[in-house]
């Protein structure tokens, strides 16, 4: 008996924290609902994922489709909103409406700014996972640790912050060799420094509440405390970052294939698409406006959204920021 | 026999300074009379100091050699008549196809073979202003030593070659005041020069200069740009008096006047390599139509008129110095939007461009002229890498070339206008095969038939595998309007991956030389199959910017490999007078490429030239090797 007081002790300092995560979390979400801005955002976000996990089937042309002479000479620089005809799968000329136009060898524009949406987003969730994850790790560490560690770390963080993050990004992708999956490492670690920051900042928070110091108390494991206790009430800014940081990152990928940096063609990455149409911005503006506001859509949703959430799961501190 | 003195500075400066000391002896002599009064003055300087007896018996001699090479002169009277013969380079030009021709009008280019002048409209010319191109190119050094292929594009305005391109590509004299004397044994020409030039520094252009220029370029021992690629048949070159030289080459060399045609072989004022040594590549003095003024750094290069200029080529209307009071290069390198953006503004008169669907966009607007120029030489072609897997495979090259729909690839950088091409020589180009035209016809059957008979099988993904390895070709994207429709055709035709990786320039220039590319897009114009030798003699492989490994590559960049047989035909055709067993050479090399199935022949060459004609007027003249002239430009704007 005397060995499994210490075991209910843990059990309900969890059990206790966990409930008061989830009461958090719940008001939160209530107040998120009424955030009509927000909402919005997350409308668009949904639509854009939607596009990207069905492109296949919602864009009437396929990633990599081979304009034949016959479309590129019919189909050229046609305006939003035209007819025309294409080539089909089974090979049998088919009628076509190209609702945002044409590119200069007759591809059409919607179907790769469908495609284009699976490209972005996945670079904006897979970087901003990186960093997100790189810098939780790091900021934990130095934060719940302290001493030697924080130093070490704090001080590799004010390096790397030293420098602007696309900048940083651009010189990693040029010591990696550019393309698509390295601007995604880059941006990755480009991010890191900036969620490390802030996770280290709450956790030093957070460490000393009271049912933190109970359970280092009790002898827990500092794994386990790390995970159990801090890591659930550092989630809130992680999240708000990571809402707002998909916005930039995405951002941040589309300026490095603007720069020959990222995606190569054929790939219809928004950022690439811009740099490659811009030399016919006086010609055929549509390809650029389409794929651009969709670049901007998306990003727009993402600050909203992260806006949102900020106020949300942070009420004191946006009413103090407002 | 020459009794020149052989180059090295020493002797140069030795020379100069013996030169102008016969220059007094001769002036003397004819101030005095002959015979005995040359005596007297011997006699009467004898008696000064023994250190100017000595003086005076060295210009005796040197008196005595003057006379016998006037003498010398006159007994090759003959064979300037063959010289002449030989050195007539080139009587047959791309004629522009009626098709061709069509399609250009339908699009509302202006196509003329690469040699003809083009006026701009009236001739209407006005003094003072400035004109402005947007140059496509960095420019690096104005050093004609160290300059480099855009340096010369962009510093042309400032130096001048002995001989020039002419309208019809012939070659005629510029800086020399005749066509070279060949000697017997077909190694030496002695160049006469003009007696009127003069650098911008006020020294004058004479032999002492032009041999000083070419000591610095068969320095192995200086970094040397591209000049270092057209002198290396030249064995020595010799003062033979203040405006004559002789140039020995190793070998006899058939082709050295279009060397000397070309624009490496440009001319800086001596004293101006003394005074700025290195720095001459930011203070060139030539002896050009304007002078140096002003360089901003990666912005613009800024030349003025040189008012005493009066040595203008035969071709140039105005024979004078320039019309226009500055002449400035906008640099726009590399940034074909930025470029057609400037020349829309007005901020250029004329660009040189590479992407068509500026050229459709501007060819709608009155007020431009756009300029498409045929030249013959290579078409714009896919170079294939034969030491690198899969295209070591002539199976692969082959597929690779039944396989490709030439008309869909090209459509983004010329719109489909010049005449699609078969071979790697173009119809009218010296040495062209009619064989060996499209002797790989578009068939994507054929192309893979070839590679399933070869057992590079189709995996799942729809790509040809062989040994568990993905076939792939690769370039870097530079970007070229055509890589991503190459990559769409040849994907979709055969299952090829084509990887267009991003790199950056200089990694790019040095992959390339190491041959790590499977494909290189690339051209080049002339008017004869040597336009194959930097492509294809074994000697360039390796290069920088040159074409990397091809059949019997020995690994050792710069130095030729024994036997190979393009390498004698190519080398045989340099040295063989005869312009028909020269073509038949040219046209077996011709043969043994395209059986290799080395390249992929895209379309004809077609330069692109915008002109703003509310902005600029004059002839323009683009000769075959370029720079396009701009002696017969004058400003529109009032200036």
């Amino acid at each position: 008996m005397a060995q499994a007081e210490p075991l209910s002790d843990t059990a309900s300092i969890d059990a206790v924290a966990s409930s008061a995560v989830r009461s958090e979390w719940s008001m939160a979400w209530r107040r998120l609902r009424r955030n009509l801005a927000a909402m919005a955002g997350g409308v668009v976000l949904i639509l854009f994922a939607l596009c990207a996990i069905f492109a296949d089937l919602i864009a009437p042309e396929g990633i990599n489709t081979k304009p034949t002479l016959e479309s590129v000479l019919e189909n050229r620089l046609r305006p939003p909103w035209s007819s025309g005809t294409r080539v089909g799968e089974s090979g049998e000329v088919e009628p076509a409406f190209f609702p945002f136009g044409t590119d200069d060898i007759g591809r059409d524009v919607f179907s790769r700014v469908v495609h284009g949406s699976r490209i972005s987003l996945r670079v904006g969730f897979v970087a901003v996972l990186l960093a997100g994850a790189g810098g939780t790790i790091l900021g934990m560490a130095a934060g719940y640790f302290g001493g030697r560690i924080d130093m070490v770390i704090s001080r590799l963080l004010d390096v790397l912050l030293a420098f602007p993050g696309l900048l940083l990004a651009i010189v990693i992708v040029a010591s990696l060799g550019p393309s698509l999956t390295n601007a995604m490492i880059a941006l990755g670690v480009a991010g890191v420094p900036f969620y490390a920051r802030v996770v280290r900042g709450s956790t030093l928070s957070a460490k000393e509440f009271g049912y933190v110091r109970a359970a280092r108390a009790i002898g827990m494991r500092d794994t386990r405390i790390i995970v159990r206790h801090i890591l659930p009430n550092i989630l809130s800014p992680i999240l708000i970052m990571s809402t707002l940081g998909l916005g930039s990152t995405i951002i941040s990928a589309a300026g490095l294939s603007f720069l020959g940096l990222g995606a190569s063609p054929p790939t219809p990455e928004w950022g690439l698409e811009i740099a490659q149409y811009r030399a016919v911005l006086a010609l055929a503006p549509w390809i650029c406006i389409f794929n651009g506001l969709a670049l901007a859509l998306t990003v727009l949703s993402f600050n909203m959204l992260g806006d949102g959430l900020r106020e949300a799961l942070d009420p004191q501190a946006s009413a103090w920021a407002q | 026999m020459d009794r020149g003195k052989s180059l090295s500075r020493r002797n140069v400066l030795r020379g100069g300074a013996l030169a102008l000391a016969g220059g007094v002896g001769v002036a003397a002599l004819a101030a005095c009379g002959e015979g005995e009064v040359e005596i007297r003055e011997v006699e009467v300087e004898k008696i000064v100091t023994v250190t100017e007896v000595q003086q005076v018996e060295v210009e005796k001699v040197v008196t005595q050699e003057v006379i016998k090479e006037v003498e010398k002169a006159v007994v090759v009277e003959k064979e300037v008549v063959k010289e002449v013969e030989v050195e007539k380079v080139v009587t047959k030009i791309v004629e522009i196809e009626a098709e061709t021709a069509a399609r250009g009008l339908q699009t509302g280019v202006n196509l003329f073979r690469s040699d003809e002048s083009v006026p701009l409209g009236e001739w209407n010319p006005t003094r003072g202003g400035r004109i402005t191109w947007g140059t496509p190119g960095p420019i690096t050094s104005l050093n004609p030593v160290r300059m480099d292929q855009w340096s010369y594009r962009n510093g042309f305005p400032i130096y001048e070659n002995l001989y020039t391109w002419a309208p019809g590509n012939t070659i005629i004299p510029w800086l020399a005041s005749d066509l070279p004397e060949l000697s017997d044994d077909r190694l030496t020409r002695r160049i006469p020069l003009r007696r009127d030039v003069k650098f911008h520094d006020d020294t004058p252009f004479n032999a002492e200069a032009v041999a000083f220029n070419f000591m610095l370029f068969l320095d192995e021992s200086l970094e040397r740009g591209e000049v270092a690629g057209k002198v290396g048949d030249i064995e020595s070159v010799t003062v033979v008096d203040e405006f004559t030289i002789d140039l020995k080459t190793k070998t006899p060399q058939a082709l050295f006047m279009q060397v000397l045609a070309d624009f490496q072989i440009t001319f800086a004022s001596p004293q101006a390599y003394i005074t700025y040594r290195e720095d001459i590549a930011r203070n060139p003095v030539g002896t050009g139509a304007y002078k140096f003024k002003e360089w901003q750094e990666q912005v613009s290069v800024t030349y003025e008129r040189n008012d005493d200029y009066a040595w203008a080529p035969a071709w140039a209307t105005n024979k004078g110095a320039p019309y226009p009071d500055e002449f400035v290069v906008q640099i726009l390198a590399q940034d074909a939007v930025a470029r057609a953006a400037a020349f829309e503004a007005g901020e250029v008169d004329w660009i040189q461009h590479f992407q068509f669907i500026d050229l459709e966009r501007f060819a709608k607007q009155d007020n431009r002229i756009i300029i498409g120029r045929l030249a013959p030489g290579m078409p714009w072609f896919l170079h294939i890498n034969s030491m690198r897997w899969p295209t070591d495979d002539i199976v692969v090259r082959k597929a690779l070339n039944h396989a490709i729909n030439k008309k869909l690839v090209v459509q983004r950088g010329n719109g489909g206008i010049p005449r699609i091409a078969g071979n790697i020589l173009t119809p009218g180009t010296i040495g062209y095969n009619a064989d060996m035209e499209d002797l790989y016809p578009w068939d994507v059957g054929k192309a893979n038939q070839l590679l399933d008979d070869a057992g590079y099988a189709r995996g799942d993904d729809g790509f040809r595998y062989r040994d568990g390895q993905r076939m792939q070709v690769e370039f870097p994207n530079t970007p070229n309007p055509l890589s991503e429709l190459y990559k769409l055709d040849i994907e979709s035709s055969i299952g090829i991956f084509v990887d267009i990786p991003n790199v950056e320039f200089a990694t790019y220039i040095n992959d390339m030389a190491q041959g790590k590319y499977t494909h290189q897009w690339t051209g080049g114009g002339g008017p004869d199959g040597d336009v194959l030798y930097p492509k294809y003699h074994t000697s360039n492989y390796g290069l920088p910017g040159r074409a990397f490994a091809f059949l019997n590559y020995n690994g050792e960049p710069g130095v030729p490999t024994e036997g190979d047989p393009i390498d004698a035909l190519l080398d045989g055709a340099r040295s063989e007078f005869d312009e028909s067993k020269r073509a038949e050479m040219w046209m077996e090399a011709n043969r043994l490429i395209q059986e290799a199935a080395v390249n992929l022949p895209l379309s004809d060459a077609m330069g692109q030239w915008f002109y703003n004609r509310d902005q600029i007027g004059g002839v323009a003249l683009s000769t075959i090797h370029e720079p396009a002239t701009v002696l017969d430009f004058y400003d529109k704007k009032g200036g």
